[in-house]
C-alpha cells in the first residue's frame, strides 16, 4: 500500500469539525476517509506493514515509546524529511491506522472545552512544534530519524537514551543547530548512552544544561559543525571533564 | 556560529562591515537549482576572497572554504568543504524544504600558527598570528533562500483551469483557495483554453492576459493582507519565489512584480506571435 496523505480541503474540514465529531474521535472512527479517494492522496512510495505490527498501545505507565518510535520509522522507512513535514500525512495517519494509538496515548478529557484543543494538538501536525512535539505519530517518527542519522550506534540504544528524560531531549530539540549537525548530536548522543549505562549524571537537569551552553560557547569560537569526531569528542570531554570537573558521568 | 559583526575574535577574521582588516573583501554567492526530474537541487557555489594570504591558506591546504547547508525543517545541515573557488553540491530533493540557511566561513583544517597579512588592522599588533583547527579566518553573511518543490516549478503552477455553469461568455473569475487559485471560466471557454495552450503563440497570449491578470491579483491580495492571502499555500510559493528573486513586494506596483516573477513574458509574444505576423 502507497503511504496516503489527506487533500487540504480535508484536513481543514476535519480541523473545523472536531467539535462536531468528538464521538468520532471518543470512541467511533473515520473510515469514510478511506472509502473515498477525494479525500486523499498517494505518495509513489510504499509503506512497510510490518512496522505497523509492531506498535505497543500504552499500559498503564508505560508508552513504549522507544518500540514505537522504531515502528513507525519502520512503517514509513521510505519516506524523506520533506515529506515527513507534512502535516496532510500526519493527519491522516491520526484520523486512519493511528487512531487508536492516537486514543490511547493522547486520552481525550471527558470535558468538551478541553477536548477540542487536545484534539487539534495531538490529531494534528500545523506547526513545526506540533510535528516535533505534539502530533501523535509524526513525534515518533521525528526522534526516531534524529537517532538513525548517527552512524556507529543501535537505533534502539539511541533512542533509549535520547528519549530517557523529556528535559535533556528539549534542550537539545529546542537548539536546532545541535540537532541539525550530525556530528555534534552523534557525540551528544553517544555520550548520553555512556552516561545511561554509568552514573546517568549528564541525565541531570542542571548538568546537561552546563554541557550545552559550554558547547555552544565553544561553537561561537569554533565551526564544530566542520571538525572530525575524534576532535569534537575532544572537546566534549574537556567541557565535561574539565571545565565542569565531572569525574565520571 | 551565527554572523555577528559584534562578536569580537581574539585574532582577525574577514567579514562585511568589520575592519578586522583594513581593506579586503568575502563574498560568497550560492544559487540553487532543480534537475530536470526534480529528484535533485544543486547548490552552485563561489567565493570571491580578495585578501591574497587567505587565498594562500587555502591553497596550502591548512583552510578550507566551507559552507554550511542547515535546513530547520527537515533537520539537516550539510558542510561543504572545498579548497576550490567554484564548486557545486548536489542534494536529494528530499533533503532540503522551506528556509535553507546558507553560511559561508574560511576555516583552518591545520593548525596554523605563522599567519600574517598586510591588510591586517594595525590594532592586532604585528602578528604573527595562530589560528587551532576549527577557527574560522574569514566569514560572509548568511544567506536565505526558500527550498520547495513548487517554488522551483514555474509560476503558472500555482493556477488551475476550473469551469463553472453559472458563467458565461467570455467572463472569467479568479478564485482564491488554501492550496492553489482557480482561474474559472465558463465552461466552452474553458474547453478553448485547453485547447490553445497546446499552440505557443496562443499559450504566449494567454500567459499575457488571463494569467498575467491573475497574478497580480494575486500579488495584489498579498500585499494588501487579503483573504488571510500569505497562509494558503499559493501565497507562501509566491512570497518565496520574491524572496529568491530579492523582490520586494512593498517597493513595487503589482504589474512590476508580475512581469518579474514570469520573467517578462512580453518576450514570448516576440517570439511566437510577432514574428509569425511579421510581412
Amino acid at each position: 500500500m502507497k503511504i496516503r496523505y489527506l487533500r487540504d480541503g480535508a484536513v481543514a474540514q476535519l480541523r473545523k469539525s472536531i467539535a462536531d465529531n468528538l464521538d468520532s474521535y471518543r470512541t467511533g472512527d473515520f473510515g469514510f476517509i478511506d472509502l473515498d479517494s477525494s479525500q486523499f492522496h498517494e505518495l509513489p512510495v510504499d509503506v512497510k506493514a510490518s512496522g505497523l505490527g509492531n506498535m505497543k498501545m500504552p499500559s498503564g505507565a508505560d508508552d513504549f515509546e522507544v518500540e514505537n518510535c522504531l515502528a513507525v520509522h519502520e512503517y514509513l522507512e521510505a519516506l524523506s524529511p520533506y515529506e515527513a513535514r507534512d502535516e496532510r500525512l500526519w493527519s491522516y495517519l491520526t484520523h486512519t491506522s493511528m487512531l487508536q494509538y492516537t486514543r490511547a496515548r493522547w486520552p481525550i478529557p471527558s470535558d468538551d472545552d478541553k477536548a477540542v484543543p487536545h484534539i487539534e494538538t495531538h490529531f494534528f501536525a500545523r506547526t513545526n512544534r506540533q510535528i516535533e512535539r505534539d502530533n501523535a505519530v509524526s513525534r515518533l517518527w521525528w526522534m526516531a530519524h534524529l537517532c538513525t542519522r548517527v552512524q556507529g550506534v543501535a537505533q534502539k540504544d539511541a533512542l533509549e537514551a535520547f528519549l530517557y528524560r523529556s528535559d535533556v531531549r528539549a534542550n537539545i530539540i529546542e537548539r536546532p543547530t545541535v540537532a541539525q549537525a550530525t556530528n555534534v548530536f552523534g557525540v551528544i548522543l553517544k555520550s548520553l548512552i555512556k552516561s545511561a549505562a554509568g552514573k546517568k549524571v549528564l541525565f541531570e537537569r542542571a548538568t546537561f544544561r552546563k554541557v550545552m551552553m559550554e558547547l555552544n560557547s565553544i561553537g561561537g569560537f569554533k565551526l564544530l559543525d566542520a571538525l572530525p569526531e575524534p576532535e569534537l569528542n575532544q572537546i566534549f570531554d574537556d567541557v565535561i571533564y574539565q571545565r565542569l570537573g565531572l569525574s565520571a558521568i | 556560529m551565527q554572523f555577528d559583526t559584534l562578536r569580537a575574535f581574539p585574532y582577525p577574521v574577514l567579514r562585511p562591515d568589520v575592519d578586522d582588516y583594513i581593506d579586503g573583501d568575502i563574498q560568497v554567492t550560492v544559487e540553487f537549482s532543480p534537475s530536470n526530474d526534480g529528484q535533485e537541487v544543486t547548490a552552485h557555489v563561489s567565493f570571491h576572497v580578495s585578501v591574497p594570504e587567505l587565498v594562500a591558506e587555502v591553497a596550502s591546504k591548512r583552510a578550507k572554504y566551507v559552507v554550511v547547508f542547515a535546513c530547520r525543517d527537515t533537520y539537516f545541515r550539510f558542510v561543504h568543504t572545498t579548497d576550490q573557488e567554484e564548486s557545486e553540491v548536489h542534494f536529494p530533493a528530499g533533503r532540503l524544504r522551506g528556509e535553507v540557511q546558507v553560511y559561508p566561513y574560511i576555516s583552518a583544517i591545520q593548525p596554523i600558527s605563522n599567519y600574517s597579512s598586510g591588510w591586517i588592522n594595525p590594532e592586532f599588533g604585528d602578528g604573527p598570528f595562530s589560528y587551532e583547527v576549527g577557527s574560522v579566518l574569514a566569514i560572509d553573511r548568511p544567506q536565505l533562500v526558500y527550498i520547495d518543490r513548487d517554488v522551483f516549478k514555474p509560476l503558472s503552477s500555482v493556477f488551475v483551469l476550473v469551469k463553472d455553469e453559472s458563467i458565461v461568455g467570455h467572463e472569467w473569475q479568479v478564485r482564491p483557495t488554501e492550496d492553489k487559485v482557480q482561474i474559472v471560466l465558463s465552461p466552452e471557454a474553458k474547453e478553448r483554453v485547453d485547447s490553445a495552450r497546446n499552440n505557443k503563440g496562443h499559450r504566449a497570449v494567454l500567459m499575457n492576459s488571463i494569467y498575467f491578470a491573475a497574478v497580480m491579483q494575486c500579488i495584489s491580495m498579498l500585499k494588501n493582507g487579503k483573504d488571510d492571502a500569505e497562509s494558503t499555500r499559493w501565497g507562501s510559493v509566491i512570497l518565496q519565489k520574491c524572496h529568491n528573486e530579492g523582490i520586494n513586494l512593498e517597493e513595487h506596483d503589482e504589474y512590476l512584480i508580475a512581469e518579474r516573477l514570469m520573467k517578462s513574458p512580453f518576450q514570448l509574444i516576440e517570439a511566437y506571435v510577432f514574428k509569425g505576423t511579421e510581412q
